[in-house]
């Protein structure tokens, strides 16, 4: 049977594989998609403990896990349009060439 | 069952490995794709059925798309044979490991994570959807103005400003 | 939830949708009826829309008595919360009053709306104790805020502030989001009331710790505390200049008030102890390392600034360490409603301050930018403004009669009295008081220029429109009697906490 711990250790492991991309890749685009896998870790975090909750009845697991899909949406779309306005200025998605900002 | 969810978790984390690590930026995309399909198996193995496919459409159908479509759009002209890391990269994937350790730590030496799985919940899509219309209203609410706000900001940052400074 | 109302609820959500209807007509009547009007007559037809509509919901909010929690504080409804979203929505009007000029965008409709849906945010984050809803109000103000500071399409700088500030806090939420699932499966519930009964008494558990501090990282970001406040200084000086003031404001008021609650409503029990000698985990040694953290980088790196936009920033990481006293003094059962008190005056003196404060700039940006050189001899050049600037420049530093003084009085005698007996948080108030000391330096620096220095040869008089002058007059005036008289202010808002029941 599988534990709990598991699915826990699971998402941790996934959380700690998209903070390392998103501190480390250079593409803007990369780091979004290391944020999408954070946020994906902690969904299986909701749903895991919501199966293995007291109360699953009360469907919360479920629920936030559905609702941080609708935010993680929102989010990219957001991300994705934000990196295009970048490229329009300054013609790559290069973190590392958009320094304008410093001090 | 178990086998099962060791092919699973596997799969999620060397394609969410690959992603991370990869060169080609559309490559990277495929992986994470697949990382979010294994993921949402996985949801289907906690019996979140709902959640799973939800998870497919949302993420699979619409934001691993938004990925490719922003990738090939910002496909980097200047890019070559550059490195694909900021410099000190050892600094972030020990950020990375140091906070894997101590998740994980903190998981098997907490008390509250040995629980005996309950039997099978009924979560069906009419339970879902009454709470999200009853206890979840508002937040349901937030999240219609979240996507309002989203659609709006994206169309207006990706669409092209006129230089004459006239509406397009 | 058998008996769920919906009449009900729109009663309770009437300022809200006040609001929504709002961003919904001034996006129409700029795209609709305004469509080929010259850009100053449709920045004045929006303004007013979006005026109108506040003016509305704050009517709405003073005159309409309601107290309800509904389903588990997924809603929570009380003269407190009330009072707080009158303080945002006014915030909102004096950021609208000062964009009337603006003219970094043709896309008047959409910048006021997403104005009003980032209001409309915070008013949901403030009337929330459920995590759930929490998450999903701090995600609505911050993707609209991010949108706002990349508004200036014609800008590079506006549009890499906005990536900065959007990729920070992308991570900050996952952390945030991260953080609630292991408190959600610890305690079983997203209310926060629920979950301080449920973790009672098992404080010292090592993944309840990193959850809170995640759920700390997630927050800190919001209200730029050292260490997560890398994006402040990019986003006040890339983004439009009331953007900016909006950021600092409405988002910070916000955030610190639902942080507030979130610590000591959901964190009740696992205080842990910050004081001399006597540590213990928990939340208050946390939030007291953040608090010295960010009154000593954020003071010490205001000095070094030469764009007075990125000295309010590093200004804005040291008060949201002065702040933080506030959540420290809550960590005492019995005084949390003295520590709300004092926070919640804090940040609203500090939040008109501010948008004061940026509106100069905006003003002295016109001729030619926002660096110190250009304040020079600036009180020969627009004497009245000169005059404001100087009362919101010696409010931040904490000058006696002014606002800014009497919020760090009460805050710091509140933080003070936290733990009668053992002086707990002594040193940090007295850490607190030395860096107000440094903070005077460079507030001081920004009116010498405007004060003393020559104007450079070359210096025009910059143009203010009337609205401008009103606005400043207005909120310079409200600096000096909620200075002079703060129990106009802290009257209202010890009733509303004893109504509340905090």
């Amino acid at each position: 049977m599988t534990t709990l711990q598991s699915y826990l250790i699971l998402s941790a492991l996934l959380f700690s594989i998209g903070l390392a991309g998103a501190l480390t890749r250079r593409n803007a685009i990369l780091v979004l998609i290391g944020i999408e896998l954070m946020l994906n870790a902690a969904n299986l975090n909701f749903i895991a403990f919501w199966r293995y909750g007291p109360h699953p009845e009360a469907l919360t697991g479920v629920m936030f896990a559905l609702f941080s899909i609708g935010v993680a949406a929102a989010e990219a779309a957001v991300g994705l349009a934000l990196i295009i306005a970048i490229y329009r200025h300054y013609k790559t998605a290069n973190l590392d060439k958009v320094t304008t900002l410093k001090g | 069952m178990h086998t099962g969810f060791l092919l699973l978790a596997l799969l999620t984390l060397a394609s969410a490995g690959a992603a991370m690590c990869l060169r080609n930026l559309v490559h990277c995309a495929l992986c994470v794709a697949i990382s979010f399909v294994s993921l949402a198996a996985l949801f289907l193995t906690l019996d979140a059925e709902f959640v799973g496919f939800a998870q497919i459409l949302v993420y699979v159908g619409a934001v691993a798309i938004l990925i490719v479509i922003a990738i090939l759009l910002t496909r980097d002209i200047s890019g070559h044979g550059q490195s694909l890391v900021f410099k000190p990269w050892t600094l972030g994937v020990g950020v990375g490991a140091l906070v894997a350790g101590s998740l994980v730590s903190a998981v098997t030496s907490s008390a509250f994570t040995h629980r005996e799985l309950p039997p099978a919940p009924a979560a069906t899509v009419r339970q879902l959807g009454e709470s999200l219309m009853t206890t979840y209203v508002v937040p349901l609410e937030i999240i219609g103005l979240l996507l309002t706000a989203a659609l709006l900001g994206a169309v207006l940052l990706a669409r092209r400003e006129n230089e004459g400074g006239g509406r397009s | 939830m058998n008996a769920f109302s919906y009449l009900d609820l729109l009663n309770l959500l009437g300022p809200e949708t006040i609001l929504v209807l709002t961003s919904l007509a001034a996006l129409f009547v700029d795209l609709g009826a305004l469509r080929d009007q010259p850009l100053p007559r449709r920045w004045l037809a929006g303004g007013g829309v979006t005026a109108l509509g506040g003016l509305l919901a704050i009517l709405w909010l003073t005159n309409v008595t309601a107290q309800a929690n509904l389903a588990h504080g997924i809603l929570v409804v009380d003269p407190l919360t009330q009072l707080v979203k009158v303080v945002l929505v006014a915030m909102l009007l004096f950021t609208v009053a000062l964009s009337l000029r603006a003219e970094f965008t043709e896309h008047v409709g959409e910048y006021f709306c997403l104005l009003l849906l980032a209001t409309v945010g915070m008013m949901f984050l403030v009337s929330s104790e459920d995590v759930l809803t929490i998450f999903v109000a701090l995600e609505l103000t911050s993707l609209s805020l991010y949108i706002l500071t990349a508004f200036n399409k014609r800008s590079l700088v506006s549009a890499e502030a906005g990536l900065k500030y959007f990729l920070f806090g992308g991570v900050a939420a996952a952390f945030t989001l991260f953080g609630l699932s292991l408190i959600y499966g610890l305690a079983g519930s997203t209310n926060l009331r629920e979950i301080a009964t449920n973790l009672a008494g098992k404080g010292t558990d090592p993944l309840l710790m990193v959850a809170l501090i995640m759920v700390v990282m997630g927050f800190g970001f919001k209200i730029a505390a050292v260490p997560f406040h890398l994006w402040a200084p990019d986003a006040y000086q890339g983004a439009p200049t009331p953007a900016a003031a909006l950021i600092a404001s409405g988002s910070k008021v916000a955030s610190f008030f639902v942080f507030a609650k979130v610590m000591a409503l959901g964190f009740a029990g696992i205080e842990g102890n910050g004081a001399w000698r006597q540590f213990a985990p928990g939340w208050v040694p946390v939030l007291a390392t953040l608090a010295v953290a960010s009154m000593l980088l954020g003071n010490l790196a205001a000095i070094a600034q030469s764009s007075v936009k990125r000295l309010l920033a590093y200004s804005a990481i040291a008060h949201a360490g002065y702040m933080l006293l506030g959540l420290l003094a809550m960590s005492n059962p019995h005084r949390r409603a003295d520590g709300m008190a004092a926070l919640v005056y804090y940040i609203t003196t500090y939040g008109l301050t501010t948008i004061g404060a940026f509106g100069v700039v905006q003003i002295v940006e016109r001729t030619g930018g926002d660096s110190l050189e250009n304040f020079a001899g600036f009180s020969r050049r627009a004497p009245l403004v000169a005059v404001c600037l100087m009362v919101f420049m010696l409010s931040l530093a904490g000058i006696p009669p002014l606002a800014g003084f009497f919020g760090k009085f009460y805050l710091f005698t509140a933080a003070a009295g936290a733990e009668p007996g053992n002086l707990g948080l002594l040193w940090l108030v007295i850490f607190a008081i030395a860096m107000s000391a440094v903070s005077l330096y460079y507030y001081l620096q920004v009116l010498k220029r405007a004060f003393v220095a020559a104007p450079a040869e070359a210096a025009i008089a910059p143009v203010v429109s009337f609205m401008e002058r009103l606005t400043l007059a207005l909120l310079a005036l409200a600096v000096v009697v909620l200075g002079a008289l703060p129990a106009w202010l802290l009257g209202p808002i010890a009733d509303a906490i004893k109504a509340a029941g905090f």
